[in-house]
């Protein structure tokens, strides 16, 4: 399923190129069981897509990367992770990253379609893919920061 | 059959209890739990999620998500109510219930949204743990949020679905 590990790395560096003239570079990769279920401190924006790619890509920031990026998407800082940009910033960049996705897939045969964004704020966030047989983890390095962006996908596919 | 049924939050507040009450008296045989509240939003804002949430989206004509959220006592509670045995509740099994009960409420609710003309897809489950976690959703109209308790459990959970409509 290398296809599938592909078109998240790609769909995220396009998107952050493109809306956030970014340069992101991958600093760790990892697939399958060795996918880390750390917990996440901050922000995380995920998108479920459903239908012959079935599953939930979860992005995953520092409330310091993401006040940062909503900052540099909108020209203004927002007063906190629990602002209403943060929501629209986050949720928006997890569903382009989602949006790239799905189209890599489906030249490949994988269609699926989007579920609405959502954001979750908190301490400790946990999310188990509940023996999903698709786990694809990447972690992105960004320009101008010290701050790393994770993204864990977790899925299966409909034959 | 499908028929033509207007969308409305009384039709999705209607499948939530339904479904939720068959399918917690039936797979964890329990007495009905009984609708202790609701909250509906057309203007949905944030909320807080409990410490223990399984998590499906909905993809088609309805888009959303449904969640059910419980304190980890509860959710321990329905594990060793499925297995038979006390269950500690960071144990995987607690996350196979879990999971496995959320996908029966909303495929419970798929259906019921398919029967009445709302063709919509599933994605997998997953569970979501934190202490204190707050959620909200990008481009959705709605929130509904059905709390029940059951008899001899301690507490409530909660089932929550968020969405929109989409007229394709």
């Amino acid at each position: 399923m290398q296809f599938i590990a592909d078109s998240i790395q790609q769909a995220v560096e396009e998107v952050f190129s493109t809306m956030l003239n970014m340069d992101v570079k991958v600093l760790e990769t990892h697939e399958g069981a060795n996918v880390p279920l750390a917990e996440s401190v901050g922000v995380v924006g995920s998108v479920g897509m459903a239908g012959k790619i079935n599953g939930t890509v979860y992005m995953s920031y520092s409330d310091k990367l993401a006040c940062k990026l909503v900052e540099d998407m909108i020209g203004e800082a927002p007063g906190g992770v629990d602002q209403p940009e943060v929501t629209d910033v986050i949720g928006e960049l997890a569903n382009m990253v989602a949006g790239g996705m799905k189209r890599r897939t489906s030249e490949k045969g994988y269609n699926g379609l989007l579920v609405p964004p959502i954001v979750m704020v908190g301490r400790g966030i946990r999310v188990d893919p509940n023996d999903a047989p698709i786990a694809v983890f990447r972690s992105f390095s960004l320009p101008n920061t010290d701050e790393h962006l994770t993204v864990r996908f977790f899925a299966k596919l409909e034959v | 059959m499908q028929t033509a049924t207007e969308f409305s939050t009384d039709l999705i507040d209607g499948f939530i209890d339904e479904v939720t009450l068959e399918v917690i008296s039936t797979m964890l045989d329990w007495e009905r739990p009984a609708a202790i509240s609701k909250k509906v939003s057309l203007a949905p804002e944030s909320f807080t999620i409990a410490e223990v949430n399984g998590s499906i989206g909905f993809g088609g004509r309805v888009t959303g998500t449904v969640f059910l959220s419980l304190s980890s006592e509860q959710a321990s509670a329905m594990a060793e109510s499925l297995i038979g045995q006390p269950v500690a509740a960071d144990a995987d099994e607690v996350l196979d219930v879990v999971s496995e009960l959320t996908n029966m409420i909303a495929g419970g609710i798929k259906t019921r949204l398919n029967d009445a003309g709302f063709a919509t897809v599933m994605t997998i489950p997953s569970v979501i743990r934190g202490p204190s976690i707050r959620v909200a959703g990008k481009d959705i109209q709605f929130r509904l949020e059905n709390e029940f308790e059951a008899a001899g459990s301690s507490g409530s959970f909660r089932v929550i679905m968020i969405g929109k409509v989409s007229n394709d």
